[in-house]
């Protein structure tokens, strides 16, 4: 069974006269544990498509499978506990909390499972050293670099141990040098965790790098590219 | 289709069990969501204390005014405790015709021989400057007979009261606040010393027990001097009769009792204008007075507490806007609406309770300052405390609310691109 499976979903954004459909008749699926690419032009609708795989928005028509359950038509608060135990987020901009320690704000998913992030923190430090940031668990976000906030990101989306890890340009605001690493790192955790990604990125040498490549044109899925494997 | 695949348990199931499964309901997440309201607000100092501000002002009126309330009650039993709710006094009234007429004896006799009343005793009362030593003092000057001490209960701590062996003797009994006025500096004044009273020597036969002035009667019968009635015009221009004080059976209703002597003073042969008060009446003006008191500091307590609740909305609502970022990455991580509803509900009443908290303490700490200005008892009152806390939680929960269903309103995507 696909982890995840689209089929004819459309989304348009605005209202009235301004109402421009941002998404036509889309139809793909992702398997446990693939790796994939979303790329395109700015304003073809990727970050649109990875809010409506992340539950974080509706597909206007259209189904949406997650793991063979119609998500498309769940309730909010359904929606609400597959992401936060099914689904990690890790964004351009970080989004880390600047008045928690690294390892509370790995730890804070486990606040919306229904458990005590302080009972939670030997999870978090372990995820914090598999990202290789033990020794900064205690700092504050304002006191790493940006790659260092983007591997507590990730630690945070991993840390309870999704199937599906979304991350919308994680490299956006990193060099070329840092960013390689967290691509590293996602291969790494992929290949431990069997986590699937879905990943969208403007680098043609990131894309290069993922087995799968989604091209989106104009709110339409033009390309699926598949490496041979 | 597919049926919804059923997904794993709460806690990964390769998660060592490092955390016991008791920690996924109740107090310890409900401290865990608090401990992250306290920090939320503390990063947010400023703007805080200023909300703060009104809920303190508010709390601290409504507590200051219950516990002063309590004591003002307490104090006003107090003063009437000693003497009993069975007295009744009566003073005379002025007539249009000018000088008010005189009480005699024979009015006293004829009250005391009243199936309504118990005892009657004559009180005639007056100023008097007294030098002694180097200690110049002003005090009451009470006259009055044996019966009165045994009326009124007063009791000598040294020495006796006035028996009616003193009717024609020199004799004066001292209040214990007076006592203490007229040593000044020096040793107090003893029995069987004398004291200078207008012109003549008063051997002093006795001293009273500390007292609480009775607002029935009209003298403080603390700072008094009490000499015989047959005497005071020695000491004391005027010396009529200026009242009588009475005492009731305790089975006599105290409105009979009232209405029966003032029926002896509106028959024949001598009709006079009198006023009539009896214990319970007083207790029931002052209490009507109280009433008054607390319905205004209620009102200002009242209105502090809006204007405290609005200030607790606007920090919430300028924090719901600050932080809509979090809240967008909050719902990214799984929470539900109603847990950003929750979150902001509890850093309101946190706010709230904190501002109720110190306000509580300031209220206690003005009503100390006027129970001691008042010279009354200070009692915590045991309202007080659960009352302040009740208020600002109340004033939390109700001012929250509407900034937290905002927040909870707010949608991921929108509230991940603010700024
Ligand atoms: N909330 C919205 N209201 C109106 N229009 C929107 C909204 N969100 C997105 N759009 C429009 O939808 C289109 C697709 O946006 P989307 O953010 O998905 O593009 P993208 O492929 O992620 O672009 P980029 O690479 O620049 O991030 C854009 O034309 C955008 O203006
Ligand atoms: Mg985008």
């Amino acid at each position: 069974m696909a982890l995840l499976d689209l089929s004819g979903v459309h989304k348009a954004h605005g209202d009235g006269p301004n109402r421009v459909p941002v998404l036509r008749d889309v139809s793909f699926a992702i398997a446990p544990g693939e790796v994939c690419a979303i790329t395109g032009a700015s304003g073809s609708g990727k970050s649109t498509l990875l809010n409506l795989i992340g539950l974080l928005d509706r597909p206007d028509s259209g189904r949406l499978l997650f793991e063979g359950e119609d998500v498309a038509r769940a309730t909010p608060d359904r929606q609400a506990r597959l992401r936060s135990r099914r689904i990690g987020f890790v964004f351009q901009s970080f989004h880390l909390l600047p008045r928690l320690t690294a390892l509370d704000n790995v730890a804070l998913p486990f606040l919306y499972r229904g458990l005590s992030p302080r009972a939670c923190r030997g999870h978090a430090a372990a995820m914090l050293q598999r990202v290789g940031l033990a020794d900064r668990a205690g700092h504050r976000p304002e006191e790493l670099s940006g790659g260092q906030r983007q591997r507590v990101a990730i630690a945070r989306a991993l840390v309870g141990r999704p199937a599906l890890l979304l991350a919308d340009e994680p490299t956006g605001n990193l060099d070329s040098g840092a960013a390689r690493r967290i691509i590293d790192l996602f291969f790494e955790l992929n290949a431990e965790t069997g986590v699937a990604v879905v990943l969208v990125t403007h680098d043609p040498g990131i894309a290069a790098r993922c087995p799968r490549r989604l091209t989106m044109d104009d709110g339409r899925l033009t390309a699926d590219g598949r490496d041979p494997p | 289709m597919t049926p919804p695949s059923d997904h794993p348990p709460d806690a990964p199931p390769d998660h060592p069990p490092d955390h016991p499964p008791d920690e996924r309901h109740g107090g310890g997440r409900l401290r865990e969501l608090v401990a992250d309201a306290f920090r939320n607000l503390c990063s947010v100092r400023q703007r805080s204390l200023l909300a703060l501000l009104g809920v303190v002002i508010g709390t601290a009126a409504v507590i200051a005014l219950v516990n002063i309330g309590d004591n003002a009650k307490h104090h006003a039993l107090s003063q009437f405790q000693a003497m009993g709710t069975d007295l009744l006094t009566v003073r005379r009234e002025f007539s249009a015709l000018g000088q008010p007429p005189a009480f005699t004896l024979d009015d006293v006799a004829a009250l005391a021989a009243l199936p309504e009343i118990d005892a009657a005793a004559p009180l005639a009362v007056g100023g008097l400057e007294i030098v002694r030593g180097r200690a110049r003092v002003s005090l009451g000057v009470a006259g009055v007979t044996a019966e009165f001490f045994r009326l009124t209960r007063l009791t000598a701590a040294a020495g006796r009261v006035l028996s009616p062996l003193d009717a024609r003797q020199t004799s004066v009994v001292l209040g214990s606040g007076a006592v203490r006025q007229l040593a000044g500096e020096g040793a107090p004044p003893a029995v069987g010393q004398w004291i200078r009273l207008g012109g003549y020597n008063y051997t002093i036969v006795g001293v009273l027990e500390p007292t609480v002035a009775n607002p029935l009667l009209p003298i403080d019968t603390d700072n008094a001097v009490f000499v015989p009635l047959e005497g005071m015009r020695r000491v004391a221009a005027g010396g009529d009769i200026a009242g009588i004080v009475l005492r009731k059976p305790p089975e006599t209703d105290d409105r009979a009792a009232g209405a029966a002597v003032a029926g002896h003073f509106a028959a024949p042969p001598r009709p006079r204008p009198v006023a009539v008060q009896t214990a319970r009446q007083m207790i029931a003006a002052m209490a009507e007075q109280m009433e008054v008191y607390a319905l205004l500091l209620a009102a200002v307590g009242g209105i502090s507490l809006v204007v405290g609740g609005v200030g607790v909305m606007n920090v919430m609502l300028m924090s719901v806007v600050e932080r809509r970022r979090e809240i967008g990455l909050r719902l990214a991580l799984g929470a539900r609406p109603r847990d950003i509803r929750a979150m902001f509900l509890i850093e309101a009443t946190a706010l709230s309770v904190a501002g109720g908290g110190l306000g509580a303490l300031l209220g206690l700490a003005a009503a100390a300052v006027y129970a001691r200005s008042a010279g009354w008892d200070f009692i915590l009152s045991a309202a007080a405390p659960p009352l302040g806390i009740g208020m600002s939680l109340a004033v939390g929960l109700f001012f929250g609310l509407y900034p937290a269903i905002r927040a909870s309103r707010l949608d991921p995507i929108v509230a991940l691109r603010a700024e």
